[in-house]
């Protein structure tokens, strides 16, 4: 089975700890989710990223399905590095697969909510905090504002010192918080 | 007790556990043990409507939820994805913002499982699909874009009659050359281009040099082939040094032949017999 190698990442794996692990800082107070990404089924943001001793251009992407506000996504980019996001997290959708054999089978699988990082052989392997592994927090951390915070201090990222930025999902429209959780609302299946 | 009864055992406990669920309103997510090539676990919704059990894809497949992409526009993957939905019996239905989504239904819960297991094949095979690089459009402009740019190149520097463009080197007209330099009447130079719009099809075409002048060294013409030169297309997009070069110095060292660059094309200067040469120098192009 193919376990895509990120070359860049092993290749460059100092760097890469560098940039994940040191301080990064983000100066939109609060960032404002208003554009439609790629798919139209989806909302994206993306915020600048300053890192305290690299000079790389670092993106913060925020991904938010349109019909539902707690199926969303955060995102590090570094073009510099790799064309994908060397730090994801997933709040809802597919389970990952840790492929690795010293692994238990039973273990390899990694439900959403999970963190995405690159090990040191440029394999994308996805994580659970444990603040995701307590049902009461993971529920908690559906609100993307409670769950950003989480996902600052995992990255090391802080507005101005010891602050972290504020989600507002189109502000402009009508108040409402969409959850359409269940994909099989409205379809008729004739 | 039989054999390996501890390890059957455990593979059936480690599969089994590969089983999880999540609730949504008034869908179950069912998480399953089946995994794409891109290290997916794919997962099917199980609802009711209209007194049938219904098992989906939820419509991710078409969202791209597993990363993947679903062209049924590229024709390989549409011939694909028709014997799929074929032979697992599966329908499809537009949902919101025209999204396919993918289903069975039954109306006893006796055959959910079996609904399960072939939605959850279908949705595995689908996904993974989706990573292969089937031949386009790309692929056929990059290949003619550099067979015309080498010979040409070849066609400059080379004195006419004693270049030959994809021309046969034995009597039975069984292998092909991208070019054949006739130095003197005992004298061959066999040149093979190299390109390919991405790895796979560059590696493709590291291996057919590979064959070509194997199949040169069994021909009757063995004697006087002179030098085997492999101009490579370093600037196609599927030339990538880290991943290509196992493949070319095994061509290198299994056929005794000579790479060369197009970035430094004018290396085969070198190669040539003097009486070959270009009155100017060489630097004709």
């Amino acid at each position: 089975m193919r376990k895509e190698v990120i070359e860049s990442i092993r290749d460059n794996y100092s760097f890469y700890t560098k940039l994940l692990e040191e301080r990064k800082s983000v100066f939109k107070q609060v960032i404002e989710i208003t554009e439609v990404g790629n798919n139209a089924n989806t909302l994206e943001q993306t915020t600048d990223v300053e890192h305290t001793h690299l000079a790389n251009t670092i993106l913060f992407i925020v991904n938010v399905k349109v019909s539902n506000y707690k199926f969303f996504q955060f995102k590090l980019r570094c073009k510099d590095l790799c064309a994908q996001p060397f730090f994801r997290y997933d709040n809802d959708g597919d389970t990952h697969r840790n492929h690795d054999e010293r692994i238990p089978l039973s273990e390899q699988q990694v439900t959403t909510p999970h963190f995405h990082y690159y090990n040191e052989k440029g394999i994308n392997i996805a994580y659970k905090t444990p603040h995701l592994q307590n049902e009461a927090e993971r529920q908690a951390l559906e609100d993307i504002n409670l769950c950003i915070k989480h996902f600052c201090h995992e990255a090391n990222i802080r507005l101005n010192h010891e602050e972290f930025p504020e989600i507002r999902i189109l502000p402009q429209a009508l108040p409402f918080s969409l959850t359409k959780d269940d994909p099989t609302t409205n379809i008729n299946f004739l | 007790m039989m054999i390996y009864e501890g390890i059957y055992n455990d593979i059936r406990a480690s599969f089994g556990k590969l089983w999880s669920f999540k609730e949504r309103g008034k869908s179950l997510e069912i998480i399953t043990p089946f995994a794409t090539t891109s290290q997916k676990f794919i997962s099917v919704f199980l609802t009711e409507q209209y007194g049938e059990y219904i098992v989906t894809d939820g419509g991710w497949i078409d969202a791209g939820i597993y990363d993947n992409t679903f062209n049924l526009e590229e024709e390989s993957y549409n011939k694909i994805f028709l014997h799929h939905l074929d032979s697992y019996g599966v329908k499809e239905i537009n949902g919101p913002a025209e999204t396919k989504y993918f289903y069975k239904k039954t109306s006893t819960a006796i055959a959910v499982p079996s609904l399960v297991f072939d939605l959850s094949s279908f949705i595995c095979a689908l996904v993974s699909l989706s990573d292969v690089e089937f031949s386009g459009k790309e692929e056929k402009e990059t290949k003619e874009r550099f067979n015309k740019m080498a010979s040409d190149y070849l066609l400059q520097i080379i004195p006419k009659g004693k270049l030959e463009i994809g021309s046969y080197i034995d009597s039975k007209k069984e292998v092909r050359v991208s070019a054949l330099v006739k130095a003197t009447k005992s004298q061959l130079i066999l040149i093979n281009y190299i390109t390919g719009s991405n790895l796979y099809y560059f590696n493709n075409s590291i291996t057919k040099a590979n064959f070509v002048f194997e199949l040169a060294d069994k021909s009757e013409v063995k004697p006087y082939i002179k030098k085997k030169i492999c101009l490579i297309d370093d600037s196609a997009t599927g030339f990538m040094p880290n991943k290509t070069s196992t493949y070319i110095d095994h061509l290198i060292t299994n056929t005794s032949s000579t790479p060369i660059n197009w970035s430094s094309r004018e290396n085969i200067l070198a190669h040539l017999p003097p009486e070959l040469l270009p009155p100017n120098g060489g630097f004709a192009a």
